[in-house]
């Protein structure tokens, strides 16, 4: 019960204190004050656990494993809603276009839908942010992919590799 | 609850998480293009669901421990391997949808190359075509007489889901 309790009680107050700031105030970078309040809320969990509070309670956790339970339920949880509000703001081409057929009743074309994008927005932007972090960088006009970017494209091309996905995504 | 309950449980986990990971990668691998990646993963997502909620009972009748203790457990083991099926769901998904890893990977194959040639061989034309054949293999549009019309509406409840959200958080539903 105090694995439950905790694992999931700490993640919802993120979200309670989440809901009441932002109403306030959204801050400017709010990824980075999502992420310092997820932290300050484990932090806050793992020093109650070290105080010598009276742990008799079924509402605590009652040894060292029960409380490395609830704080792997609790980072769990706090990462998914870390993620989900990360791509809250994104615009995924494919919802776009999901969205733009069922508010027509004529059917898309897909003409029309890539009229609708331009490289700009898809490709030119993309790669000032890999610019930007670093993972490529040009050179004489040319663009090549740092150690960075090299590292970080074979992460995530490995799953591919082992289901030999030929095709290549995108 | 002893440490031993919380290894059994926390050793179920793990199982329930390499099952998950070895029907997915397979169901793609083995079935040749009939299993497409986002349909593989709730496959792999079933199987591991399976594994764990067969587990738990098991473990709440003959594991070590008090039933009580094992019930929630099993709930939190379910949270947890939910959270770690999302995880791996976005991480996968990145290598099949992600533009900044397409662009990367011709970046990478052409040993470097210039924007114009990036541009003629991965344009607009082609992100466009590319999802929406995933879009429509995925039953979520609908290809006829030469027009795609709207399918299945599971990415239009996702858009509805994240826009309520939105309107929860940040007092405001729409994307633009």
């Amino acid at each position: 019960m105090s694995v439950l309790l905790w694992g999931l009680g700490v993640p919802t107050l993120v979200l309670i204190a989440q809901i009441l700031f932002w109403r306030i105030r959204r801050p400017r970078s709010d990824n980075r004050a999502l992420a310092c309040m997820i932290g300050a809320a484990i932090l806050g969990f793992l020093v109650m656990s070290a105080l010598p509070l009276p742990k008799a309670s079924m509402l605590y956790p009652d040894s060292f494993w029960a409380m490395l339970y609830a704080l792997a339920l609790a980072s769990a949880v706090s990462l998914l809603y870390f993620i989900t509000y990360a791509t809250l703001e994104a615009k995924s081409p494919s919802t776009l276009i999901v969205l733009a057929a069922k508010e027509t009743t004529e059917g898309l074309t897909m003409e029309s839908v890539a009229a609708f994008f331009s490289d700009e927005e898809f490709i030119g932007a993309r790669i000032e942010g890999l610019e930007r972090i670093r993972q490529v960088r040009r050179k004489d006009g040319r663009l090549f992919l740092t150690w960075n970017g090299w590292l970080f494209l074979e992460v995530f091309v490995l799953p591919r590799r082992l289901m030999r996905l030929r095709h290549w995504g995108g | 609850m002893s440490g031993l309950q919380l290894f059994q449980h926390a050793l179920l986990l793990f199982v329930a998480l390499l099952v998950t990971g070895v029907v997915q990668i397979g169901s793609v691998r083995f079935s040749r293009g009939s299993i497409g990646v986002v349909a593989s993963l709730f496959v792999g997502f079933a199987s591991g669901l399976v594994v764990l909620i067969g587990g738990a009972i098991f473990l709440s009748v003959w594991g070590a421990g008090a039933l009580k203790d094992n019930v929630c457990l099993g709930i939190a083991n379910t949270v947890l391997f939910v959270c770690c099926w999302y995880f791996y769901f976005h991480y996968v998904n990145i290598g099949e949808a992600s533009l900044r890893i397409r662009i990367m990977r011709e970046v990478a194959a052409a040993s470097g190359c210039s924007l114009k040639q990036l541009l003629t061989a991965y344009n607009t034309r082609v992100v466009v075509g590319a999802r929406m054949k995933r879009l429509v293999a995925d039953g979520q549009l609908i290809y006829s007489e030469g027009r795609y019309r709207a399918g299945r509406p599971r990415m239009v409840l996702v858009a509805k889901a994240f826009a309520a959200l939105r309107w929860v958080l940040l007092g405001k539903a729409s994307l633009f």
